[in-house]
């Protein structure tokens, strides 16, 4: 991340945190956040969610199982096939491109994925129990 | 400090002591007797000793006197030391003039001695003499005694003036008992110490005045016996007793006696100190000591530099060498205390102030220091409360203000120690005071104090940092356990697919569709918002919005297909200024405000039916319940506050409710009607209003349900009031003579002038609403209706064209001019607005003056392809000319709200197709002209609610196809004139209520077969004619305005004068006065089907003016209830 996204994310860390009760960020602002924000912004809410104080070592390592957890769903998702066409053109050095067409062949909803499994992660942070 | 490793000599703690006090610390160490004796005799002021050197110099210019009163100050130690050693320096001075006085006086006697033939003269005999006894005693000898000897006339003059200083202050004492200043024990505790000084100094002085004095004596002896001597020599020679030879003889004789007498009373005071060898012993013995800790503390870097090392050696070589020196000063105390000099320095002196003023210099010096720390103690215990030390304190007063410094330094240290949270600081200080070791690299106890809280501070940092790294670690220890705990149970990686997912990481996190999911997760936060408004929405009026001809939204349950204008909230500035961060952010707002189409429930409604407490307001695809009674209708636009103020505008403030009157002309409501409907609402007089008043409360501020007046209290009657505030009498009346007035308020004062908009001129306005503390723009296009002119106001600024002006602006701002457009492209688009303030509403407005005017061209060969998908509420204007040839197609499906219009001129040949699926709301304007060879096709489905109106003129060989399917209501206008050859068809299958009207002159060779299909409820057929101006339908709302999305219109046949230029033009749909204060309701309209006009032969022309209706023609109550039933139908 940029320095000017930290910046921007730490605004969006404090207006995460001070949005009264029954408020959420706006669509507008969320539009313009980059992947890496979102999570952030997610983790952020999760961890206010929970009542916890946020902190940088509990939002990287949320961060890092959250991310796995997304990759995970999506790979298990995918048809065998589709796996290793996708795994094959990798390591030919296939762009980003051609990756996202192997993907759309492959017929998974990679948008629906994504937001289930965050919110499985998200439904299971909270339901921890006896975690700061 | 611990004074069992003290060595004497050791000068650090003369140091210690004194290094607050460089001028006296160096006299100390120089071992100045003047200065240690004065430091002896005041112990008291050691602690005040500062500043030496200014001082110094400052006295060195005063006269004795001054001198004098400067040492009989009671102020600083150091001024009285250095006054001291000021008249210590005269009196050497002094008396080394007396000694050049002396020694003048010999060399006048020997210089008699030879005048009378003496046979050698006194300075020849004293020389000789001088050399005798020289080299009987030694000369180095004699010449140290002499100077001893000088010394001490020194000292005893020093002691003379302390011995006048302490009975000045005995007399000083006395006074004060007098005055009544002083009494009882303090008077008798100062007194006594006084007498004790005194005593002291008397006997020092006589001690060492003893010497002296027998010199003297003994001086004046030998000098009067030589004088007698030689007296009588002379008479003896002159009575001839003696030769000249005898006389001679004998004056040698006498002179050289003379001068072994005076030799002998030398060497008798040398030979008596010399039998105080003891004490000479002692100052040897500290000589010595005190050179070893010279060397000492060189080896430890003590000294600040090399000549206080060397001062310090000196001052130990000159006691070595010269023991004599000090031998006076040594034995004088000795006699003084009558006790032993101790110079025992490792043993820690527990004695006071008087008690060692026997003891050595150095023992001395190092006590002070270690009461420096005992004094620090003692405030400590004082500050405790120990009853032993407030019992010291009381008896030694003269510490007091030494220890209520203390005691404020050492709560200043407890307060830093306790704002850092630790208590610790005392134990600290005491831990390092008395490690020595430490403490000896200081030369200051206050320097000491500094080094100490410094390393304080250190530590509590220390503490602080490892705290820290303490939390972090916990912290790391938590978030690493979390981990753990949200890896547990699930899923794992497919065997398989682990490669995949090594590689894998990372390109998910770039995958579009991924950050879309990502986008979903975040504002599925928001979901319970959503549906809550989607349950309003299930309980919407529907029939507010069918009676306006506006088909729900087919999206009404579902969240907008794209992102809309979000509440901002509104943060009212109070001094007016926004920082630039919030003025962007609004301006984007603007902007994607700009883009919408809103839809807007329309609130008219029944006659006589009062408002209802609440309303329900569409906009941004979802219904915002409003409360009027909360007078929340209105609100602000910041826009306004940015731009507005520039024009001396007041803040964009509007009223909801007033935009949503209708305003009509209307011939009906009179003047007196008008006062009346003021008085009532307002209760007062119409006359006591100023015109702009009046046109500030007809313009809807403060139009509130006011229940307790019997007055205006539903839409309709305020519809009514509007209207002939915008009728030409009342307009007249309101703006005519006074418009100068009205215009000064709205303006400020600025230069305007009053324009009116014309029939058919469109006009958008900007406004925000403010909903319960969050604030929305909303965007608000109109035309303005037949003989429905408004009043606006505009400015040369309002109007400039210049780049970056105000009407740049606003219309980049609200999309009329498109992002990237260059300067020559706005300034196109700027020619074909202006900008002006409704007089209506007080908003800002741009107003399209001619619409068939247009500077945009398109020249030749173009083809403009619409294809895909259109999800949109928005805005698609064409205004201008098109010249040659052009093929604009429109192929797709459209859905949502929309407006699409076409306004200008067509020449030459022209296709334009219109394909596709149209759902939703809207409505589709042609005005204008069309030349030439033209096709106009429109293939398609068209569902929902629509309104395609065509009014101008079309001329030449054109087609004008419309096929396909009708569906839901709709309204379909021809307006216009049409020659030539032209063919208009209209095949397909019509359902619904619709209204279809064609009106106008149709000349030449026309053929026109429209064919609706089954009618359904309300679809009329029509039956057109040529020069049949009579409008087969009609529809109009019951507020007169000729309603093209009511449905369920009246199937009866309706004759409209064409004279009649009060009615209302069937109104396009698109906001009306009476419709939509907020932004656009109608779709594009949806006109399946394909027209063929066939020119000149069958022409369908309707007079512009011609399809007037009445406004009396309203619909039933029951013909609304049938529409909602049917618009319910639809919607499903």
């Amino acid at each position: 991340m940029t320095p000017q996204e930290d910046e921007k994310l730490i605004r969006l860390f404090e207006q995460v945190k001070n949005l009264p009760e029954g408020q959420e960020l706006p669509e507008e602002i969320i539009n313009e956040l980059t992947q890496d924000q979102l999570t952030a912004v997610y983790i952020e809410k999760m961890m206010l969610d929970k009542g916890v104080e946020p902190n940088d070592s509990l939002r990287a390592v949320l961060r890092e199982k959250l991310d796995d957890a997304v990759n995970r769903k999506l790979v298990n998702a995918l048809p065998a096939e589709s796996a290793k066409k996708l795994e094959s053109a990798i390591d030919n050095g296939a762009n980003d491109e051609e990756l996202e067409n192997i993907i759309a062949e492959s017929g998974i909803d990679v948008e629906r994925i994504t937001e289930e499994a965050m919110t499985a992660f998200r439904e299971k942070y909270l339901s921890l129990e006896e975690v700061a | 400090m611990n004074n069992n490793e003290f060595k004497p000599g050791q000068s650090i703690n003369t140091d210690d002591a004194m290094n607050d006090m460089p001028t006296f610390a160096e006299r100390v160490k120089n071992n100045v007797p003047e200065a240690l004796e004065y430091l002896n005799q005041h112990p008291e002021l050691k602690q005040k000793l500062t500043h030496a050197t200014s001082l110094l110099e400052s006295l060195s210019g005063m006269s004795d006197e001054e001198l004098e009163a400067e040492a009989e100050k009671s102020g600083t130690f150091l001024s009285t030391v250095e006054t001291f050693n000021e008249i210590a320096r005269r009196n050497a001075e002094r008396a080394a003039a007396k000694d050049e006085l002396e020694t003048r006086k010999l060399d006048s006697n020997l210089d008699n001695r030879e005048e009378n033939g003496v046979l050698e003269s006194d300075e020849q005999a004293y020389k000789r003499q001088m050399e005798e006894i020289n080299a009987k005693y030694g000369a180095e000898q004699n010449a140290e005694n002499i100077l001893v000897a000088s010394e001490v006339d020194n000292q005893r003059e020093t002691i003379q003036l302390e011995i006048s200083d302490l009975q000045k202050a005995l007399e000083g004492l006395e006074m004060q008992k007098d005055d009544g200043n002083i009494w009882g024990e303090e008077y008798d505790k100062q007194k006594t110490e006084l007498e004790a000084r005194l005593a002291n100094a008397q006997a020092r002085l006589e001690a060492i005045s003893g010497g002296v004095n027998a010199q003297e004596a003994t001086n004046e002896e030998i000098e009067k016996a030589l004088a007698d001597k030689l007296d009588d020599l002379d008479t003896r020679r002159l009575d001839g007793e003696l030769s000249p030879e005898e006389y001679a003889e004998e004056v040698a004789k006498a002179q050289q006696a003379a001068a072994e007498g005076r030799i002998d009373a030398l060497s008798n005071r040398a030979e008596a100190e010399a039998g105080n060898s003891a004490i000479l012993d002692q100052i040897i013995e500290d000589g010595k000591k005190a050179l070893e800790n010279a060397n000492w503390l060189k080896d430890d870097d003590a000294y600040n530099s090399e000549e206080e090392y060397q001062e310090a050696v000196r001052a130990a070589q000159d006691k070595i060498n010269n023991p004599a020196k000090y031998l006076a000063e040594y034995s004088a105390k000795a006699q003084a205390a009558n006790t032993t000099v101790d110079v025992d320095t490792n043993k820690k002196p527990d004695l006071t102030p008087e008690e060692l003023e026997a003891k050595d210099i150095l023992t001395r010096a190092n006590w002070y220091a270690e009461q420096d720390l005992a004094q620090r103690e003692m405030a400590a215990a004082i500050a405790k409360g120990d009853p032993a030390a407030l019992d010291w304190l009381e008896r030694h007063p003269m510490f007091k203000e030494d220890m209520d410094k203390l005691i404020q330094e050492r709560n200043d240290n407890l307060k830093k120690a306790e704002l850092e949270g630790d208590k610790n600081w005392e134990a600290f200080y005491a831990e390092k005071a008395a490690d020595e070791e430490f403490r000896k690299h200081f030369g200051s106890q206050e320097a000491f104090d500094n080094a100490i809280r410094q390393l304080y501070e250190d530590e509590l940092n220390r503490k602080a940092d490892d705290s820290d790294k303490i939390k972090e670690a916990e912290q790391r220890k938590r978030a690493e356990e979390i981990g753990r705990m949200m890896e547990e149970d699930g899923d794992d990686v497919e065997e398989e697919k682990k490669g995949l997912f090594s590689k894998i990481k990372g390109f998910f996190g770039r995958s579009k569709r991924a950050k879309q999911g990502k986008k979903n997760a975040v504002g599925g936060l928001r979901g319970l918002k959503k549906a809550l408004y989607s349950t309003i929405l299930g309980v919407c009026t529907f029939v507010s919005l069918v009676s306006c001809g506006i088909k729900p939204n087919n999206n009404l349950n579902q969240l907008p297909q794209e992102p809309t204008a979000q509440a901002t909230e509104y943060v009212e500035n109070t001094d007016g200024a926004q920082n630039d961060a919030e003025a962007q952010r609004q301006e984007q707002l603007l902007q994607k405000a700009a883009e919408q189409k809103l839809n807007v429930v329309d609130m008219d409604a029944e006659e006589g039916e009062k408002f209802p407490e609440t309303i329900k307001v569409m906009y941004d695809g979802e219904e915002i319940e409003i409360n009027t009674t909360k007078n929340n209708w209105d609100g602000e636009s910041t826009f306004y506050d940015e731009v507005g103020k520039e024009m001396g505008m007041k803040s964009g403030r509007y009223n909801l409710t007033a935009m949503n009157y209708d305003v009509y002309n209307t011939d009906e409501m009179n003047a007196d009607t008008f006062k009346e409907a003021i008085e009532n609402v307002y209760g007062y007089a119409a006359e006591d209003i100023s015109p702009s008043g009046q046109y500030a409360l007809l313009a809807g501020q403060d139009f509130l349900i006011d229940g307790d007046t019997d007055g205006i209290t539903s839409v309709n009657e305020m519809n009514e009031v509007a209207k002939y505030a915008m009728s030409d009498e009342g307009n007249r009346q309101l703006f005519g003579e006074n418009s100068h007035s009205v215009l000064d308020e709205v303006l400020g004062g600025e230069e305007a002038e009053i324009i009116e908009c014309a029939e058919g001129s469109s006009h958008g306005s900007l406004y925000g609403v403010d909903i319960d503390g969050t604030f929305e723009y909303h965007w608000s296009n109109e035309t303005t209706p037949a003989d429905a002119k408004f009043y606006a106001v505009t400015t040369e600024k309002l109007n400039s064209n210049e780049a970056g002006g105000y009407k740049d602006r606003f219309l980049r701002a609200v999309g009329v001019i498109p992002e990237g457009a260059s300067e020559e492209e706005a300034q196109k688009i700027m020619d074909k607005y202006d900008m002006a303030i409704s007089l209506k509403c007080g908003q800002v407005i741009i107003i399209d003056l001619n619409p068939d005017t247009g500077t945009e061209n398109e020249t030749g060969t173009g083809t403009e392809n619409e294809t895909g998908n259109e999800n949109e509420t928005g805005t698609e204007n064409e205004t201008g000319n098109e010249d040659g040839t052009g093929t604009e197609n429109e192929t797709g499906n459209e859905d949502g709200t929309g407006t699409e219009n076409e306004t200008g001129t067509e020449d030459g040949t022209g296709t334009e197709n219109e394909t596709g699926t149209e759902d939703g709301t809207g409505t589709e304007d042609e005005t204008g002209t069309e030349d030439g060879t033209g096709t106009e096709n429109e293939t398609g489905t068209e569902d929902g609610t629509g309104t395609e109106n065509e009014t101008g003129t079309e001329d030449g060989t054109g087609t004008e196809d419309e096929t396909g399917t009708e569906d839901g209501t709709g309204t379909e206008n021809e307006t216009g004139t049409e020659d030539g050859t032209g063919t208009e068809e209209e095949t397909g299958t019509e359902d619904g209520t619709g209204t279809e009207e064609e009106t106008g002159t149709e000349d030449g060779d026309g053929k026109t077969d429209i064919l609706p299909g089954e009618p359904g409820d309300g679809w009329d057929q029509q039956d057109v004619t040529p020069e049949d101006n009579t409008p087969t339908s009609e529809a109009g709302d019951e507020n007169g305005w000729q309603n093209d999305n009511t449905p369920g219109s009246s199937s009866e046949d309706v004759t409209i004068p064409v004279e009649d230029k009060n009615e209302d033009v069937n109104e396009p749909t698109d906001a009306n006065y009476s419709d939509d204060t907020s932004g656009w309701r109608d779709e594009p309209s949806e006109e399946p089907g394909t027209q063929n006009i066939e020119e000149p032969s069958a022409p369908e022309t309707n007079d512009t003016e011609a399809n007037q209706e009445s406004a009396e023609d309203n619909n039933t109550p029951e013909e609304n209830q049938q529409d909602v039933d049917t618009a319910m139908d639809r919607i499903g």
